[in-house]
């Protein structure tokens, strides 16, 4: 074997390649973006669930449930998996619905596959927003967005948002609730982003810019569900 | 393609190497986190077929490597060299330690820009990530002469460079 190392490094250049390999790395915004691409683009696609079900929308709906739980299960503690534990099971339930769905023509009704609040009153439908690769460098090419697939990219975004606030990682829940903003401005799960949104700037220490959401989301929803909720978040703050 | 489980798991433990490596490949910004989704999509296609004996950071570094060398080709007037037209970050006579780190990491990467990709990808997986050349050979499927002697032509680009901008800037990392 030919060892021609024959160059070796100066003590300036390893002091510096020393301080490279102390490089901070990315943070956690940066790591929650590239997943989303990666979801958006179905890169977590499993042959499994589409060879399954077999209808493009749905397999969407199904996989990215069955994602979101296994995301939750791994990054979060016991609390966090047990919680999306409990949604892997909804998510199996979902799978079978999904089925049943499937055999009965125009079923126009998908139903909501992660919202854990009780059920909300009649909504109308959300506009059809197109749901898309933010980048140009998609690695497969992006496939037309049913209605169920953006219901279930809503739903992902709101779960992610949900995940990061059980673990404080403020940054993290306000990407996604960001991409849901943009993405979904007037999506089906507008109240549940609202009130997570109060809950970081709670989180951030601006008090008052999360007392005027408040006000303006009790001005905009008067009969939320999530009414309570957003009550609790300012008896829990100092 | 793997479960869902199995590749979230490898995004979670690996995304802050790959992230890094990019950058110390020459990618910043958003084509940096494009060529980092692009990485891992890639990652996912092969993960079912991963032969698990193989250690998976020199692998991921490979699948960067080829990403960033096909990036660049269509790309090239994006990468030619800046030479010492960019400047160090000032330091003053009392700086404290973390202008100093500043000041030595961005030596680092003027350094890095200098020199081509080849011998480039070859310093940084030896020299900073720690990998064996060859391994280093194999993840860049180049023989294992070949790795050598870019690492020996990488090493004195490196150690030239750093020690004239040591010189000319009065740098003290």
């Amino acid at each position: 074997m030919s060892t021609d190392e024959s160059e070796t490094l100066t003590s300036l250049a390893k002091n510096l390649i020393a301080l490279e390999q102390q490089r901070q790395g990315p943070s956690p915004t940066d790591e929650q973006r590239v997943l989303e691409r990666l979801v958006q683009t179905n890169a977590f696609q499993p042959a499994t669930a589409a060879a399954s079900v077999g209808h493009f929308g749905t397999k969407a709906v199904v996989t990215k449930t069955l994602f979101s739980a296994a995301v939750g299960a791994l990054v979060g503690g016991t609390a966090v998996g047990a919680w999306f534990s409990g949604r892997l099971q909804e998510a199996r339930e979902e799978v079978t619905q999904l089925r049943a769905a499937l055999t009965e023509p125009k079923q126009e009704k998908v139903p909501s596959v992660v919202r854990t609040e009780p059920a909300q009153p009649p909504t109308p439908p959300a506009p059809s927003l197109p749901t898309v690769s933010r980048k140009p460098h998609a690695v497969e090419a992006p496939k037309p967005m049913a209605k169920s697939d953006s219901l279930s990219e809503e739903a992902a975004l709101i779960e992610q948002a949900r995940t990061a606030l059980l673990k404080n990682d403020l940054p993290a829940a306000l990407a996604a609730l960001t991409q849901h903003h943009a993405t979904f401005p007037s999506g089906r799960m507008v109240e549940e982003r609202d009130v997570m949104m109060i809950q970081v700037l709670l989180g951030q220490g601006r008090d008052a810019q999360a007392r005027a959401a408040a006000d303006r989301f009790r001005h905009e929803h008067p009969s939320s569900l999530l009414r309570p909720t957003l009550d609790a978040l300012f008896e829990q703050a100092p | 393609m793997g479960s869902p489980n199995e590749l979230t798991a490898l995004y979670r433990a690996e995304f802050p190497y790959v992230w890094n490596v990019l950058f110390r490949l020459g990618l910043s910004g958003p084509e940096r986190e494009d060529m980092a989704q692009e990485t891992f999509a890639a990652a996912f296609k092969q993960w079912s077929s991963y032969d698990n004996k193989r250690p998976v950071k020199p692998w991921l570094f490979g699948i960067c490597y080829r990403l960033v060398r096909d990036y660049r080709r269509k790309h090239q007037h994006r990468f030619e060299r800046e030479a010492l037209d960019e400047k160090l970050p000032e330091q003053a006579p009392n700086a404290e330690d973390a202008a100093v780190r500043r000041q030595g990491l961005k030596m680092v990467e003027l350094a890095l820009n200098e020199m081509d990709l080849e011998k480039r990808a070859v310093f940084v997986m030896h020299e900073i990530e720690g990998h064996p050349i060859p391994v280093v050979a194999e993840e860049l499927s180049v023989p294992l002469n070949t790795a050598y002697s870019r690492l020996r032509l990488a090493r004195k680009d490196f150690n030239q460079f750093v020690a004239r901008l040591h010189h000319s800037q009065g740098a003290t990392p």
